[in-house]
């Protein structure tokens, strides 16, 4: 069982393509940098005064001093713009060759295929396919990548965008802030319920390149949406960067599910910023699976600002040789009659380390809020880490938290009964973390549960020594 | 000696800041306060002024298993020159009581630092009871260092009333086989930090603990509680309970780490806060860091106020409100009370 699972190059995802990029800026970050970008972009001035200001946050802000050692990140050696094609593609056809040849390659799921017409596939530093469902043009939903509506909406656009997250928040968000690039931006009219999950691909595909998107999604009143990031990315020698800010408004009565199935490849560092508004009765629930990447520090949040709202975030983080998963989640409770309910389950595996860390905060006047958080960590091996740090702060004696946790292994008792039914170690070692982690797979949408299922089994393979 | 003191970037002194203490002044300040040795101990066990052990046990006193004391701590035990020692001697110690009280009274208005020292000889058993009295003054200081040998078996009883800014380590050290229930009931005004450190070294080695603070007019406590698990089989429980009341800030650590020469370790934090006013606090953080897959670890932790349904019924029974609410957060300090029987009257006069 101790025996080390060996990392080979046949991992599935790890081809690459031949880089074929329209602009590929140099590497280091610079006041210059910053302003090319903007200026390649065409952006307006306020922008690139933003951008300016969030670069100097960057480099006033120290590294963060909790949480894992992101010490070997070289910001000077990380190329902060890349573009792959000189504009977005209105269809298919006018995607180029070797990116369409990449896409097949990663056999993209049936989900997406279907619904290729209504999906925004990140290639690179920038969305290269866009099309939009006309029915929901119809319907008034705008669903764009993040430069595009910069330029098409920008009085909606400056309403919401860094009010969530402001480049002050952290140091990886002020590094996107001044770099950003790419990302998704949807906007969901009073009332309007979008009945397929919109989705999104994203891939990393040039070394040392580092992929700072930055999406953001309003729903207005009552709308409902459910989104889809799902990511892959090649493997590649050096460490690439990943940190990305996701903006989230739900107004009042809407509901928005954000999904993500992150599987970046082992040499990524995924530091990402999640957070999401919810006023008055509306919902905002968080689906995160953490698979993939070097080291991952992730905390989707929700700050439940109307009375009534409602919070969900369902965590699931696997953390194999290697690998280094700070996953968990963050409800604050800041109106009356809120609730908010966290599930968290980790597996560690083959050295792997995998983390919950988690907030929920109530404050004085949140009178009447009710949370539940539960995270479970399952070790498969006697030198994989597993670690809990949740915060729990309350200021109001009129509302109830709960918090529950639990470290445990698979048992003997379980291999045994699944052994006397014929079935072979591996395959029940298999089977007994697909059931742990099922809370978490059964909210995402068929394809990508198929999918998540086909990941872990691939991340168990020869974890029986 | 120079130690890096903690600061607010430390992560077990963000809630409360350590530039509020300063432990220089514990040396301008020689009385500590009126220490009362209310036993007689029976042949074998030995209680006497930590001076006096100096005389008698230079060696003992030398001797130290805890490996993880805090930097604050050691500060504290470089300036303390008073205090108690405790030994319960190899093949003495039948369960006998100790009664220890430190009255801080003295030291009204000045600062002081305890050094207490316990140490339990294999095989033996000893109920330790150690109450506190302060009625004020500026600071206060103490660190305890109790040892536990093989197979031997310590019930540590606290009651601690602080009333002035105060700092309160507790390192404890269990080997094979040894047991300890510690049970403290913690209240007061002003600020108080308590750190504690069990460290589980021996095989078997068991620890059970139970914290009870009742935090009222502005007490503001952070207690923080570390337990290692460094042995095979090691078991600890932590319960912690936590009344506040008034401007109230109650705020409980748990950190507990399993290390992965600790197989079948068993181990689970609990947390239960009551908030009574609107202005009180309560802050739970109970971590769990796991090096290895065999063991049993987990935690729970609840904040809520009084059940209204539960009042509801008492009072339909003729029960006033407050009587109501008295007699339930009696209820919910019953495991306190069945330990630590003396203290049903000290909550009460609280409450």
């Amino acid at each position: 069982m101790s025996e080390k699972f060996e990392v080979t190059n046949d991992y599935k995802f790890g081809f690459k393509t031949p880089e074929h990029y329209h602009f590929k800026g140099g590497v280091g970050l610079t006041k210059e940098v910053v302003e090319e970008i903007s200026r390649m972009k065409e952006e307006p001035q306020w922008m690139l005064e933003f951008r300016l200001r969030a670069l100097e946050v960057f480099q006033s802000k120290p590294m963060p001093q909790w949480g894992l050692d992101l010490s070997q990140i070289e910001f000077d050696k990380i190329h902060y713009y890349v573009r792959a094609t000189d504009r977005t593609n209105d269809s298919w056809d006018d995607v180029p060759q070797d990116i369409r040849d990449t896409f097949d390659k990663l056999g993209i799921p049936e989900a997406e295929r279907k619904f290729l017409a209504g999906m925004g596939a990140q290639f690179e530093s920038e969305v290269v396919y866009h099309n939009l469902k006309e029915k929901w043009t119809e319907l008034g939903v705008v669903f764009l990548d993040t430069d595009t509506a910069l330029k098409k909406y920008p009085e909606m656009f400056r309403k919401y965008f860094a009010t969530i997250v402001p480049p002050e928040d952290n140091k990886f968000a002020a590094l996107n802030s001044a770099v950003w690039s790419g990302g998704t931006f949807i906007y969901v009219p009073p009332g309007v319920k979008v009945d397929i999950p919109l989705q999104a691909y994203f891939r990393i595909n040039a070394e040392s390149m580092g992929q700072f998107e930055r999406t953001l999604i309003v729903a207005d009143e009552g709308a409902d949406i459910h989104y889809v990031e799902g990511c892959t990315a090649p493997i590649y020698a050096k460490h690439s960067l990943h940190a990305a800010v996701v903006e989230i408004v739900a107004l009042k009565g809407a509901r928005i599910q954000y999904t993500t199935v992150q599987n970046w490849s082992s040499n990524v560092y995924n530091l990402v910023t999640k957070r999401a508004v919810a006023h008055e009765d509306a919902t905002m629930i968080w689906v995160d699976g953490n698979l993939g990447s070097y080291k991952t520090m992730k905390y989707p949040s929700v700050y439940m600002v109307g009375k009534g709202a409602r919070a969900d975030i369902l965590s699931l983080a696997l953390a194999s040789t290697n690998q280094e998963q700070d996953a968990g989640g963050k409800v604050i409770h800041a109106a009356p009659n809120t609730t908010s309910t966290i599930t968290s389950k980790s597996v560690s595996l083959n050295g792997g380390r995998a983390s919950y860390r988690g907030l929920v905060k109530i404050h004085k006047n949140a009178t009447g809020s009710k949370t539940n958080v539960q995270c479970d960590a399952l070790i498969l091996d006697d030198h994989s880490i597993s670690d809990t740090y949740p915060y729990i702060e309350v200021e109001n004696s009129d509302s109830y938290v709960e918090h529950e946790a639990s470290v445990s292994k698979v048992s003997e008792e379980q291999l045994f009964y699944l052994a006397s039914r014929g079935i072979p170690e591996e395959e029940a070692r298999s089977m007994i973390v697909s059931g742990f982690v099922d809370a978490i797979v059964r909210e995402l949408p068929m394809e990508y549960a198929v999918e998540m299922n086909r990941l872990i089994e691939l991340q168990m393979e020869g974890s029986v020594g | 000696m120079n130690y890096n003191l903690p600061s607010t970037q430390d992560e077990l002194w963000r809630r409360t800041r350590p530039d509020r203490f300063d432990p220089n002044q514990s040396m301008t300040s020689s009385v500590v306060g009126d220490l009362r040795i209310d036993t007689s101990p029976s042949k074998g066990v030995h209680v006497l002024p930590l001076a006096d052990a100096r005389a008698h046990f230079p060696l003992l006193l030398k001797q130290s298993s805890v490996q993880e004391i805090p930097n604050f701590a050691r500060l504290i035990e470089e300036r303390g020159n008073e205090g108690v020692f405790v030994f319960v001697e190899p093949g003495a110690g039948n369960g006998e009581e100790v009664r220890i009280r430190f009255d801080l009274s003295l030291t009204q208005g000045s600062h002081g630092a305890l050094r207490n020292f316990v140490v339990v000889s294999p095989d033996t058993r000893v109920r330790l009871v150690e109450t506190v009295e302060d009625p004020g003054g500026e600071q206060a200081f103490a660190s305890t260092r109790v040892l536990v040998g093989r197979g031997a078996k310590l019930e540590y009883l606290r009651s601690w009333n602080l009333n002035r800014k105060a700092y309160w380590h507790s390192g404890i050290h269990l080997n094979e086989g040894a047991t300890a229930q510690v049970t403290t009931f913690a209240r007061g005004s002003g600020i108080s930090k308590i750190e504690e450190v069990a460290e589980l070294a021996g095989d078997g080695a068991d620890l059970d603990e139970l914290f009870v603070d009742e935090a009222k007019g502005r007490f503001h406590i952070d207690a923080g509680m570390t337990v290692r698990h460094l042995a095979p089989n090691t078991r600890s429980r932590l319960k912690v309970r936590g009344v506040v009341r008034d401007k109230g800030y109650s705020l409980h650590h748990g950190n507990i780490k399993v290390i992965r020469e600790a197989p079948g370790s068993d181990t689970y934090f609990s947390s239960r806060h009551l908030l009574l006013s609107r202005k009180g606090r309560a802050d739970v953080i109970p971590k769990l860091e796991i090096d290895i897959d065999d063991v049993k670890a987990g935690h729970g932790a609840t904040v809520g106020s009084v059940d209204p349904e539960a009042i509801f019924y008492l009072m339909s029974r003729g029960l006033t409100k407050e009587d109501s609410e008295g007699l339930y957060v009696e209820g919910f300090l019953t495991e306190l009370f069945q330990r630590f029987p003396e203290m049903e009257g000290e909550s009460r006069r609280e409450g």
